[in-house]
């Protein structure tokens, strides 16, 4: 059936407390692939999806941020509330609410129920993981809570593809003849700032709700519970948390060497087939020394960054990282910052970017800015592959005691310097008055659950798109355009260096040498840092095009590991490392802060702080290297 | 291979590539301004050349939100069905935050 011309689609938003499965819920309804975890704040901003009803119309749907209540107290409760009141420029407000509530935690989710009934909006309430509240023993008696409430209420279970059926009836029956009388149009949701009267009523009324439909129950000891007593023990729980992240990175380059070789391998031999089936040309030169020189040897990390994120999924699903941020509190508290800090500082281990913005979360403006300066110290994906080609090049293949992986445990110290460096500045930060100190954290502990296949999958795939799309798009344009900065012009007649010495890049690395001397770095690594402001794993792929343009042979990507072990000294490759621990965070991250706090003056601020860092780290790092070698 | 053509093709190559540089790093106002000149070729491109829909895809990027930089990522931006995407990014002022 079509979609009703001329008029405008009906506009349903998703609203709820954080962490009921609002997004799980959207995903299903739009067939989109936002992320969700299994822990409060995961979505901060507004996303939208359509969804074409059994009966032919298209509705708008809306994912909004959690909110615990329509009086923001948080960026993100922020964007909620605006959305629902009509106060957002440039957005039309909802046309019908679905309010989702978790079902194993009804008191806590009726109050945002009996807000947004005083809002006025038209609304059904998703009374959603009722699955978990089953499996609870906890029995909602659904059809009295609607009449209670005096809208409808249908029971849903937001990860299945089928649990949603009834809700969509819903919608149909409701939204669509209420677009079709006109009686949605936007305006008439009027909202006061709820009254301490108002409050002790909602609160009373949800005592009142909950006795006469169930759902007040009050487990005993769950199986969460037992859990949290070994994972929360003050003694054993850092040792576990320790452990797990320790196993991760373990596994990062114990489990990705033969799938790496393989696309190393894929990528030489189409490289040496190329190179024969091409006459010498330009274009050969282009499509061997630049694109698949530098594509090929950023391409060979995916294995890596799949596996970093099948545990960082796997631990997001099953609940542990709000514990983990419970673990941490009293360490984040002793260097300023937030207990709330740790999610949007876990989201930078992927990218800065959604870490940043996940910091709307925190409700103190200094804490916010704190975080937002710390958060690219935290190791972002993209610097993965450049930690692995210098690792793979310079530290032995062998196992420790235990089994244990010596390359393994290298990135896992990496990390945990970027996590130290991070406290250090936040310290600092603290010490000059920039954040608010030590704040309580008051977080939301959800129940354990075995991570969902589907989530999980989506993840990981999109993960691969990211990842590809990158080396698809901005990398492949970069690693063209240093091809041809590194190719002309043409060295002169009777030259003996490599051509790339005379090229426009051949000077501009040679200029750059003179400021990255003092650090170690040749004029290739020089280079390799331009383009690397733009992505950080572009500086792979600069240097698989520049190694390739200096060597006189027919070296391909494959080959660029065994290239700069020969090429470089220990000091420098160490150097190197020191620097991408600190290294200046990439163009985007500087856009992301710049938007998010709304001036230049933290980004430009962010940038000279972590070049001057970089630098210090690499100088002392060389030295004492070189002073040991 | 013919020299010309291999010049020809090296040269669209690094356009391409350089155009698509400018587009995902550039400014914003750059970004849009491209695009919307692209948009504007398009929309007169012969009718047989069937342009009509590039265009408006065009104008539409024009007008939503760079992803293009870091490649994009799953939450760095509002979904890209959104057409008033570019219009509802948050701009609170980090001051401001918090405050009832």
């Amino acid at each position: 059936m079509e979609a009703v011309p001329s008029a405008p689609s009906p506009l349903i938003a998703l609203v709820g407390n954080p962490n009921c499965g609002k997004t799980a819920l959207f995903n299903i309804l739009t067939g989109s692939r936002q992320k969700v975890a299994n822990y409060a704040g995961v979505t901060v901003e507004r996303k939208e999806g359509s969804l074409l009803t059994p009966s032919g119309l298209r509705v708008r749907i809306l994912d909004l941020p959690g909110a615990y209540s329509l009086d923001p107290l948080t960026p993100d409760e922020q964007v909620t509330a605006d959305v629902l009141l009509g106060r957002r420029a440039g957005e039309t407000q909802p046309d019908f609410v679905v309010c989702v509530t978790d079902a194993t935690n009804l008191r806590q989710n009726l109050r945002l129920v009996l807000s947004l009934k005083r809002l006025g909006l038209p609304m059904v309430v998703a009374l959603n993981m009722t699955d978990i509240a089953r499996r609870k023993g906890i029995v909602i008696n659904a059809e009295r809570l609607g009449a209670e409430l005096g809208v409808p209420v249908v029971e849903t279970v937001g990860v299945k593809a089928n649990g949603v059926r009834e809700l969509v009836k819903v919608l149909d029956h409701v939204s669509v003849p209420l677009r079709a009388s006109g009686a949605s149009d936007a305006g008439r949701a009027v909202w006061r700032t709820p009254s301490t009267a108002d409050i002790a009523h909602d609160q009373s009324e949800v005592r009142r709700i909950l006795g006469l439909v169930g759902g007040d129950r009050l487990d005993g000891v769950t199986v969460s519970d037992r859990v949290d007593a070994v994972l929360l023990n003050p003694v054993l729980g850092p040792v576990i948390l320790a452990l797990i992240l320790f196993l991760v990175f373990q596994a990062v380059f114990a489990w990705a060497q033969v799938p790496m070789d393989a696309i190393k391998f894929a990528v030489a031999d189409f490289g040496n087939w190329l190179g024969a089936a091409l006459p010498e040309s330009l274009l050969k030169n282009l499509v061997i020394n630049g694109v698949l020189a530098g594509v090929g040897s950023v391409l060979v990390f995916l294995p890596q960054i799949i596996i970093l994120f099948f545990f960082i999924l796997i631990l997001e699903d099953s609940g542990y990282l709000p514990r983990a941020a419970f673990l941490l509190d009293r360490v984040m508290g002793s260097v300023g910052l937030s207990g709330r800090a740790f999610i949007p500082l876990l989201s930078s281990f992927a990218c800065a970017i959604p870490g940043i913005m996940a910091t709307r979360t925190i409700q103190n403006p200094r804490d916010r800015l704190a975080t937002i300066m710390i958060a690219p110290l935290m190791t972002c994906s993209a610097r993965l592959p450049v930690y692995a080609l210098i690792i793979g090049a310079f530290i032995p293949h062998k196992r420790l005691w235990g089994g244990l992986e010596l390359q393994g445990l290298v990135l896992f110290v990496l990390y945990v310097i970027g996590v130290l460096g991070a406290m250090a500045v936040a310290f600092v930060l603290k010490w000059s008055g920039a954040s608010a100190g030590f704040q309580s954290l008051m977080l939301e502990l959800p129940s354990y659950h075995w991570p969902n296949l589907r989530n999980l999958g989506i993840g990981l795939w999109q993960r691969v798109e990211i990842f590809m799309s990158r080396v698809g798009t901005i990398i492949l344009a970069l690693m063209v355009i240093l091809w041809a900065l590194s190719s002309f012009p043409a060295p002169p007649p009777g030259a003996l260096g490599p051509p790339i010495q005379y090229s426009i890049a051949g000077h501009i690395g040679a200029w750059l040498a003179v400021i990255f001397a003092p650090i170690g770095f040749n004029w290739q690594i020089s280079i390799a840092l331009v383009p690397g402001l733009a992505a950080r794993e572009v500086a792979v792929g600069a240097l698989g095009t520049v190694y390739a343009l200096s060597a006189t042979g027919n070296d391909l990507s494959g080959a660029l590991t065994p290239l700069i072990a020969q090429s470089w000294s220990l000091p420098t490759a160490l150097s190197l490392l020191a620097w991408y621990v600190f290294a200046p965070q990439c163009l985007s991250t500087l856009a992301t802060v710049k938007r998010e706090t709304n001036s230049w003056r933290y980004p430009i601020i962010m940038a000279a702080y972590m070049f001057a860092l970089a630098y210090l780290a690499s100088f002392v790092t060389y030295r004492i290297a070189l002073a040991f070698s | 291979m013919n020299g010309v053509l291999d010049n020809f093709l090296v040269g669209v190559a690094l356009l391409l590539s350089a155009g698509y540089a400018v587009l995902a790093l550039g400014p914003r106002g750059v970004r849009r301004g491209c695009l919307n000149g692209l948009s504007w070729i398009a929309a007169r491109a012969p009718a047989f050349l069937r342009l009509r829909r590039t265009s408006e895809r065009l104008a539409a990027a024009a007008s939503g939100k760079a992803a293009g930089a870091c490649g994009g990522c799953d939450d760095c931006g509002s979904d890209k069905s959104s057409a008033t995407s570019a219009e509802g990014e948050v701009r609170v002022p980090v001051a401001k935050i918090g405050r009832r």
